[in-house]
């Protein structure tokens, strides 16, 4: 096993750390799915983001990335291929082959890879770092990467709110216990490039009140990509227990409405190999809105509770999942019988290998 | 050629029983905390703040040493582990232990311990970082690292506690080592000329 050496942040006693050279790390993942809809629809009853194919063997991602920190300078790059990693990630960027009338998301064109991250970044101090190109966003508790989520199927809150954002921005680690981060964007969400100008701007302060536990309050705001407050906390309570929540509030631009929700995350460590867990959500669609997130309407909320096993060997994990969602109203979901229904569910069978 | 294949599996025996031998200089002290304890032979009269300082300089992942007592010099460090395997370079953890050092009867005893392993996890940003701020000693590592993780660890902590040691020792049996006497004035006698 190799080992080096490194300064942290907080030391003030100012040392001189020679570091062997890492080189390049490779990182990534793949993913397949099978998912049943207890409706028996073919198209998903829940409209939350990744594993929307009913019945069938599917796919999610290739995730490939190579990253490289040396001294002070740091470059990543990621690349997704797949339906997950493709056209589920962000709106696709390639829209030449039209759009389904069915859903109104773009026919996947000629692209067939997405950036999941491409930046770099550079440590101006021992505590101050500048990181600049398109990254994950730093909102929100779940990620597009099926290797960063406990569940396999996604939240409302993490569908609806951004994925990725493209920018700058600066952080300033005051102690391994709290830092800050402040930054520019462009103006929307989940597109590598700006439409007008670079006009979003976000902010990060993280806090570890005591070991185990880590909290973010994050706030996104731009006169075209609307604000978002959002808070997410971790807290390892025991060796085996471990207590998530993420709690957001989006307004939509132009008092156009927007979403807010809480989803609490609870886990639990049966064995080494054999962890479960909860998701309890409520999410809602605020009244003044002119549109449907994933499927909720105006005025509108549901409650969705998942119930997730994480079964791993070595780098393979094994996801069985059940999900129940239960709306305010018989408007989002649809019986097998094609009559509204204020509920769904589904079960699901993912296997993620992480490298 | 077969020569040449032999050659090459007996270099690589060797390499592997040195880096597993290093765990052999590991063991638990009276509180069953893994610690690297060496005493060996000092000079008397030891600048302790010039070997702190020559420890900073010179020993990867100290983060401070300093003098706490009389003859007696404290500090912490700490090393990234990375995973080995098809994939490298990717930090698995970090391990942080406490240094102290005394001096007594031209002799020096020198002990890391208290090590605790911080797992580091894959982040959004395609990083690999602490996992919420979890610290956990080694000794109760259990739920988070193997028993073959923990015995390179052990292994590498050996090489590292060895290479600290011969730094101090180095630094011991070198000019800069000794304490500078105060500096006197001549004692004159003025009646006698």
């Amino acid at each position: 096993m190799a080992s080096t050496y490194f300064v942290q942040a907080q030391d003030t006693t100012k040392v001189t750390a020679t570091t062997a050279d890492p080189g390049l790390t490779f990182f990534g993942s793949v993913d397949t799915y099978y998912k049943y809809d207890f409706a028996g629809r073919k198209n998903a009853n829940i409209a939350t983001s990744f594993a929307n194919e009913s019945n069938s063997v599917s796919i999610g991602m290739i995730d490939l990335g190579v990253k490289k920190k040396y001294g002070k300078a740091l470059f990543v790059g990621e690349l997704s291929f797949g339906p997950r990693g493709q056209g589920q990630s962000i709106p696709n960027q390639d829209v030449t082959a039209g759009i389904d009338l069915q859903n109104g998301n773009p026919v996947l064109g000629t692209q067939s890879f997405h950036i999941q991250n491409l930046y770099v970044g550079y440590d101006l101090t021992d505590k101050l770092n500048v990181t600049a190109g398109y990254m994950a966003t730093f909102v929100g508790y779940e990620v597009i990467s099926p290797v960063g989520n406990f569940n396999y199927s996604t939240s409302y809150l993490f569908t609806n709110g951004p994925f990725q954002n493209a920018g700058i921005k600066l952080t300033y680690a005051f102690s391994d216990k709290v830092s800050l981060m402040g930054g520019i964007f462009n103006d929307y969400w989940n597109t590598y490039q700006s439409s007008r100008e670079v006009s979003t701007v976000g902010g990060q302060l993280m806090v570890s009140p005591v070991k185990g536990w880590t909290a973010y309050l994050n706030v996104l705001s731009g006169k075209f990509s609307g604000t978002e407050f959002d808070l997410t906390t971790a807290y390892q309570i025991t060796d085996a227990f471990k207590l998530g929540l993420n709690a957001a509030t989006f307004s939509a631009p132009d008092d156009a409405g927007g979403f807010s929700g809480v989803a609490l995350y609870p886990q639990y460590a049966v064995s080494k190999a054999v962890t479960l867990g909860l998701r309890g959500e409520y999410f809602k669609n605020k009244t003044k809105t002119g549109g449907l997130y994933s499927n909720i309407f105006p005025g509108d909320d549901v409650k969705a509770f998942t119930l997730t096993a994480n079964v791993k060997a070595g780098g393979l994990t094994f996801i069985p999942e059940v999900r129940l969602d239960n709306a305010k109203t018989e408007r989002s979901f649809i019986k097998s019988s094609g009559a509204p229904s204020k509920s769904a569910g589904q079960f699901a069978l993912a296997a993620v290998y992480a490298f | 050629m077969m020569k040449k294949i032999t050659i090459l599996l007996l270099f690589a025996l060797v390499i592997s029983n040195i880096a597993h031998a290093q765990k052999e200089l590991m063991s638990l002290n009276e509180h069953n905390k893994y610690t690297y304890f060496k005493v060996g032979p000092s000079v008397p009269e030891v600048n302790a703040d010039a070997l702190a300082g020559c420890l900073k300089k010179n020993v990867p992942g100290i983060q401070s040493a300093m003098v706490t007592k009389t003859n007696m010099l404290s500090g912490k460090g700490g090393m990234l582990v990375y995973k080995q395997g098809l994939v490298s370079g990717q930090e698995e953890g970090r391990i942080d232990y406490q240094l102290s050092v005394d001096f007594k009867d031209d002799k020096y005893r020198l002990i890391l311990t208290d090590f605790t392993f911080t797992p580091y996890q894959r982040n959004r940003y395609g990083v690999f970082a602490p996992v919420d701020n979890v610290n956990i000693p080694l000794e109760n590592s259990s739920s988070r690292v193997s028993a073959k993780q923990l015995n390179a660890y052990l292994d590498k902590l050996g090489a590292y506690g060895k290479k600290l040691e011969k730094t101090m020792t180095d630094f011991l049996f070198s000019k800069a080592a000794t304490a500078p006497k105060p500096a006197g004035l001549k004692k004159v006698d003025t009646q006698s000329w």
